[in-house]
């Protein structure tokens, strides 16, 4: 029996108006961890909440564990056997109760006994480790934490299925990895299906079964094993020429992207780039490949629209021994470091790092405790001109319309006139916003919306440019281009740029990052510096396929071995060289055993692991 | 220069087109400026209308069916004689009459001897109607006596009323401009106060923090837009709604009434200011609100006449910019008064407003 089975599902808002789940169809077995992938309004949600009986649906037939779930009277019957958390962080929760007086209180709804109660809090807690936290209010939880005890008030009433609406979006790597080994376990050891959505792609590779969906419909239902399998040419070229064959690449291949210093691109034929100055290799495809192939890539083409109206030092931020304090609490704790004119750096960290205070800092929200920052040279009112500013919150006036937006900002900054209206103009033009000039905001994508938010941040042409989480939750294809502006506005422009991002890949976009935790600098370079280094202290990866990875990868780690579940493959970060007899020494049943290379994700959980310890 | 004035005008312009299209809010405030002020002008009335009574005439005699003649439509409705006493109850008890007038047997008699009973029994539950009731008997009864028994040698003695300023005495001229004015004073609570917090809600007010545009222009910018709405609102509301629709005589000069009103939204949206610098969103700006507006509203002497209030109330009412508020534009609006008749209220209401115009903006831009 399928414990969720979904034929030609059609959910519609707006009496009609707005389709967002357009006739899709899906099924899912016992024990599978089955995820849709897609960009913000995708119908993903939709599609989550009429499973979970929480929305009404226009058309198509609906089962749960075998019995159709048209009428009410059925879905309370079935309650007790699901559990849903919302999309949001801490959505679900009471954010004036603390960790125990949350679950006690989803225990209670569902009526569990208070013996069995404790038993299975004590369990949750400790698996999640928030036990030592148990009587903080939720309220004051950073996201992951408060993403994990949304979990644990699911898993309260030993559901059957679990249906996570973007359980890990705006939570950091590290926390996200630790979410996804509680879902894993609980999979495991309690036999419970998860229905999952998210918007990180590198995500769907966990799933036993994923779904690409974009506009309402699935575009692709697969394995993840079954999918990459596919007959893809994916080539990534480095070296001297790589912007030029990024250029060549928008002619000749197809979803090219510039990954730092890496393009990466798809193509029947390389000969077009085989005489420059690249090394070029085939790699794996990725689900981003797949998911690009199917939506495709835009280009935004960008001419330098203003020019910046102030001489700025070469070190065009300094921060000197920087410190913020909150009360007792340190949110910022002695940092310094210097941004070059022109340069993106990148400011990454877990939940709760200090990231934004720094960068509420270096805008002039906040005054250092102690400690000073310099943007261009200038300290204080005299910056209001010189940065743009982008918070990690939408905040335009989303009932004003794209055009009014711009020339509210601009006139705030004090551009006028014609110079203003030629501007706008040539900007909108650029980022291809033209079609919604008059839209108002709130009706627009998230996409949009945040290609519109940094087109008014750079109105007044200023020469620093601070970018907070500008990409949460965009889709891939939207965050390209939204990246293709930034690179343009750094390269062509000399805009420094300060960014911070939870999307590891976007980490390897920037010059430079600077990764935090708990309030410090914990490591400090290019990103291809911070992976060798990564790479020297952990030794060696590497990724193998086994028979049955759930149970293989907790053989491994009571042998002793660091190894991770990533999807249906294994991750084992070893020091010395290891060779699949060991393994399958201590049966395990290994089906490929090869290097895997260190990503921006493993430096970031390896500086925070060795951080806190 | 230039850089602050263009400022400005986009900030007030962009507060402008946001009222408008924030359609929850422009539909509360077209209707508090029309219906409700036509509801509360005709359906509140502080003059005996319709009174309905019964007669329990046990005499029936020329005597007793004259005097209950006396009472007579619009004020009073006669509802027809009833004979039973346990009549009486059912009737007040149903609201079917306001009072029942007895009438005993003899009272012709008794009456023409220069005595006689007469009972009245009054329902009390509704206590203005009721009041007003027995004093318009009173004074019914005390006419009836002075024509059958005038004061020999002095005749009878009988004011005759002439009524400056509201000459119908009509209490829809009264009620109508006294709830436009409590409205105004409501959305001037309201608009300035929600603009802010929608600021906060939803973080815009971080971005304009990291602009060059400062504290107090941005709060000016808000208080100046959310002004001219409610002056537009009001000029509407007395043009169309007290002049047209209710036909209510507005005297003096509007312009006059618009200077002094601007006076007030100084004083108003300096509260304003406080509130959304103690609260957090939006259901707190609407709980505050309503908090602050009613002291103000019972200190502000439209309720109850200030000299009939306890002495330490009196003393209060002072802080209640209402107060000269009202008594301004009542001098203004139904007097027909310039300026310079009541430049007591005007100057009352400067120097309130600035007080508390400084405090509110003090205390905003520290929270901002």
């Amino acid at each position: 029996m399928k414990v969720v089975s979904v034929e030609n599902l059609k959910k519609t808002y707006n009496r009609g108006k707005v389709v967002a789940v357009d006739g899709i169809s899906f099924s899912v077995d016992r024990e599978e961890i089955y995820i849709f992938v897609g960009p913000d309004g995708a119908g993903k949600s939709s599609t989550l909440k009429v499973v979970a009986g929480v929305l009404c649906y226009d058309d198509g037939k609906v089962k749960l564990f075998g019995q159709d779930i048209r009428s009410d009277r059925v879905v309370e019957k079935l309650k007790d056997k699901i559990a849903f958390m919302p999309q949001g962080l801490g959505l679900n929760l009471y954010h004036t109760l603390s960790i125990e007086e949350n679950i006690n209180f989803f225990a209670d709804l569902h009526d569990v006994p208070y013996d069995v109660r404790e038993r299975r809090k004590k369990l949750l807690l400790e698996a999640t480790g928030l036990l030592p936290f148990k009587d903080r209010d939720a309220g004051k939880l950073s996201g992951g934490m408060m993403q994990k005890l949304g979990i644990c008030c699911s898993l309260i009433h030993t559901p059957e299925l679990i249906i996570l609406d973007e359980p890990t979006t705006g939570v950091d790597p590290v926390s996200r990895r630790e979410l996804w080994k509680l879902i894993y376990r609980f999979v495991k050891e309690e036999g419970i299906t998860a229905l999952i959505s998210t918007s990180y792609l590198d995500e769907a590779e966990r799933s036993t079964t994923l779904s690409i969906m974009k506009s309402g419909k699935l575009i692709v239902t697969s394995s993840p094993e079954f999918l990459l399998e596919k007959k893809i040419d994916v080539y990534e070229a480095e070296g001297e020429d790589v912007e030029k064959a990024y250029d060549i690449a928008w002619g000749c291949f197809k979803i090219p992207r510039l990954k730092g210093k890496v393009l990466r691109f798809v193509a029947d034929d390389i000969s077009p780039v085989s005489n420059l100055s690249l090394s070029v290799k085939k790699v794996e495809p990725s689900v981003e490949d797949v998911f690009l192939l199917n939506t495709g890539l835009k280009r935004v083409k960008l001419e330098p629209f203003f020019k910046i109206s102030f001489d700025i030092p070469d070190e065009a931020i300094v921060a000197k021994n920087v410190v913020k304090n909150f009360g007792n609490f340190t949110a910022v704790d002695n940092v310094s470091f210097t941004v070059k004119k022109g340069e993106i750096f990148g400011l990454l960290g877990p939940n709760g790092a200090g990231k934004t205070t720094l960068i509420k800092m270096m805008t002039g929200l906040y005054n250092p405790t102690s400690g000073e920052c310099f943007i261009a040279g200038f300290k204080g009112e005299k910056i209001k001109q010189v940065i743009g500013y982008m918070s990690q919150k939408f905040s335009l006036y989303s009932d004003l319309t794209v055009y009014e937006n711009m020339v509210l900002w601009g006139k705030i900054y004090n551009v006028h006139g014609a110079i203003l209206k030629s501007r706008i103009k040539e900007a909108l033009r650029m980022v291809d916003l033209e079609k919604y000039r008059n839209s108002v905001v709130e009706s627009l994508p998230l996409g949009i919306k945040q290609r519109l938010a940094l087109m008014c941040a750079v109105i007044h042409g200023p020469a620093v440019l601070f970018l907070d989480e500008p990409t949460s939750g965009v889709d891939p294809a939207e965050r390209d281009a939204f990246w293709q502006i930034i690179r343009f506005l750094a390269r062509e422009i000399s805009v420094t740029v300060i960014v911070t991002t939870h999307y590891m890949d976007e980490a390897e976009y920037c010059d430079r990052i600077l990764l935090m935790n708990r309030g410090r600098t914990i490591a400090f370079g290019t990103p291809s510096s911070l992976k060798s280094e990564t790479l020297k202290k952990i030794g060696m990866i590497y990724e193998v396929k086994t028979e049955n990875p759930f149970s293989d990868v907790d053989k491994l780690t009571k042998k002793g071995f660091n190894a991770v579940l990533y999807g249906r493959k294994i991750r084992i970060y070893s020091k010395g060289i290891l060779s699949p007899s060991e393994i399958e020494k201590i049966g395990v049943k290994v089906f490929s055993f090869k290097e895997g290379d260190v990503s921006m994700e493993d430096v970031f959980v390896f500086a925070v692991g060795s951080d806190e310890f | 220069m230039r850089d602050f004035f263009e400022r400005f005008k986009i900030l007030v312009w962009k507060e402008l087109i946001q009222f408008v299209r924030s359609k929850g809010l422009l539909i509360f405030a077209i209707y508090a400026f029309t219906l409700d002020i036509y509801f509360a002008a005709t359906g509140i009335s502080l003059t005996l209308k319709n009174a309905k009574f019964y007669v329990q005439d046990m005499d029936m005699t020329s005597v007793s069916r004259e005097y209950a003649y006396k009472f007579q439509k619009p004020y009073f409705n006669f509802q027809g004689y009833i004979l039973d006493d346990k009549q009486i109850e059912k009737l007040l008890i149903d609201d079917k009459a306001i009072a029942v007038l007895r009438i005993p047997d003899g009272f012709e008699r008794d009456f023409k001897h220069g005595e006689g009973e007469l009972g009245m029994i009054i329902n009390g539950a509704e206590i203005v109607s009721s009041y007003l009731f027995s004093a318009y008997a009173a004074q019914i009864t005390y006419n009836f006596i002075m024509e059958h028994f005038p004061i020999k040698g002095i005749g009878l003695i009988e004011p005759e009323r002439r009524l400056y300023f509201n000459q119908n005495a009509s209490s829809k001229d009264f009620m109508g401009i006294s709830e436009l004015l409590t409205i105004v004073t409501l959305f001037l609570l309201i608009l300035p106060s929600s603009a802010i917090i929608r600021e906060k809600e939803r973080g815009n007010i971080e971005m304009l923090v990291v602009s060059p545009v400062r504290n107090y222009t941005f709060m000016l910018a808000k208080v100046v837009s959310m002004s001219i709405v409610i002056l537009l609102c009001t000029v509407f509301s007395i043009l169309f709604i007290l002049k047209g629709v209710l036909g209510i005589h507005v005297k003096g000069n509007l312009l006059e009434f618009s200077f002094f009103t601007l006076i007030f939204v100084f004083a108003a949206s300096g509260l304003s200011m406080f509130i959304a610098a103690i609260s957090k969103n939006m259901l707190q700006v609407s709980q505050l609100s309503i908090l602050v507006l009613v002291p103000i509203l019972y200190l502000s002497g439209s309720w109850t006449p200030i000299e009939a209030m306890p002495k330490l109330l009196q003393y209060l009412s002072y802080l209640s910019p209402l107060k000269y508020y009202i008594d301004g534009a009542f001098g203004i609006l139904i007097k027909g008064l310039s300026l310079k008749y009541i430049w007591k209220d005007f100057l009352g209401l400067l120097v309130l407003g600035f007080a508390v115009f400084s405090a509110g903006s003090y205390f905003l831009s520290r929270r901002v």
